[in-house]
């Protein structure tokens, strides 16, 4: 390579190092899952064009450090051949990151890796926004993705209710009333009553504890955080959107997006934008669409 | 409240999570379908995730009751 267009090779996961004429190539982990397979390619890789290392990223990516240019085709060529594609940089959406979910965690109560497969083929690398835009999936309100620090966080909630059946009656047992973290079970005539008001954390204990299943799922979706950052001037994402479902968390995102794009200012993050304009603003903008 | 037979009984306070419900595992594996074990957990985490685990090993909780500083819990080997 004679001329080397530094922009273009960041965009599409290729980035420069302190070291003259080498590379940290990023690669993407959808929902930070791999094959043995495909570690195995990457361990391949690593040796065959950087030093034999890889770098973990924070956002569920792998980066191999110390590759030369030349090698840019050969090594993206062979990622693609175990499915694996590059990480995306730059003012563009970059990897959705997403815990386990239900998949294998005993606490997830929502289905993050189905979500984020969807937002991925959606919205994956989009570009033309004011800055950098990140969006995690979280399972439940443990957060271990951390939905408020992204610029749109999902963390799935559920609510419960009480009901006997025929075949599911409540022998008093007293589990739900304990795992509750925010006592909104009272026993009343050694029956749960569920103060939904102060059902704080949304995070389905009751259901999931309950021996005789009497406690059931009411209603399950999103919580929707916008706003987040880390960075030099790190902040919270803000909540946006309660109990989204899944059907409705692509179109509020382009939403989101689309408000962002527009009242934004270049180099703008969307949490800088809310402090700008304010949440309420933002809201406005984003969930009825008025400019 | 009506008094229930204990078959077999674990102090479990000084365990850490998952500790606490493998000893638990452990134990009704030993026991016959129908018998009760009754754990004793210390308060907090213990309490959140063992009925829920039990529940998931297809044994049920019949009655969970607040001790000082820790729990009872009463599990009916069901499988």
């Amino acid at each position: 390579m004679t001329e080397i267009d530094y922009q273009a090779l960041k965009a599409g996961g290729f980035i420069k190092q302190k070291q003259k004429d080498l590379f940290s190539v990023r690669i993407k982990i959808p929902q930070g899952n791999a094959s043995s397979q495909q570690l195995k390619a990457i361990a391949d890789l690593a040796k065959k064009y950087g030093k034999g290392t890889v770098h973990f990223t924070v956002r569920q990516g792998i980066e191999i450090p110390h590759v030369p240019p030349e090698n840019f085709d050969l090594l993206t060529q062979s990622l693609k051949e175990v499915g694996l594609s590059l990480g995306a940089c730059g003012t563009r959406i970059r990897v959705i990151t997403a815990c386990p979910g239900t998949s294998f965690c005993s606490q997830g109560v929502g289905n993050t890796i189905a979500l984020a497969q969807k937002l991925d083929e959606r919205f994956y690398g989009r570009d033309g926004l004011p800055h950098k835009f990140k969006i995690g999936v979280t399972g439940c309100s443990n957060s271990c993705i951390k939905p408020q620090e992204n610029d749109t966080g999902f963390m799935a909630v559920v609510e419960p209710k009480f009901e006997e059946t025929e075949d599911a009656k409540c022998t008093s047992c007293g589990v739900c009333l304990e795992v509750c973290r925010n006592q909104a079970i009272k026993i009343v005539e050694d029956k749960p009553r569920i103060d939904i008001s102060k059902c704080l954390f949304k995070d389905g204990r009751c259901i999931a504890s309950c021996p005789t299943g009497v406690i059931t799922m009411d209603r399950k979706g999103w919580n929707v955080f916008v706003g987040g950052k880390w960075g030099k001037f790190p902040q919270l994402g803000l909540p946006l959107k309660e109990f989204v479902t899944d059907e409705e968390a692509p179109d509020l995102i382009e939403k989101i997006i689309s408000a962002y794009t527009q009242y934004a200012e270049k180099g703008e993050r969307l949490g800088s934008l809310i402090n700008r304009i304010g949440i309420d603003k933002f809201k406005e903008a984003t969930l009825h669409g008025r400019n | 409240m009506e008094e229930i037979k204990v078959n077999e009984k674990l102090d479990l306070r000084s365990e850490v999570c998952p500790i606490n419900f493998v000893k638990t595992k452990l134990k009704l594996e030993e026991m016959k379908e129908g018998e009760i074990l009754e754990v004793i957990l210390s308060d907090g985490e213990a309490v959140q995730n063992v009925p829920r685990s039990v529940k998931n090993e297809g044994h049920q909780t019949i009655r969970m009751s607040k001790l000082e500083g820790a729990y009872s819990l009463l599990i009916k080997k069901c499988v």
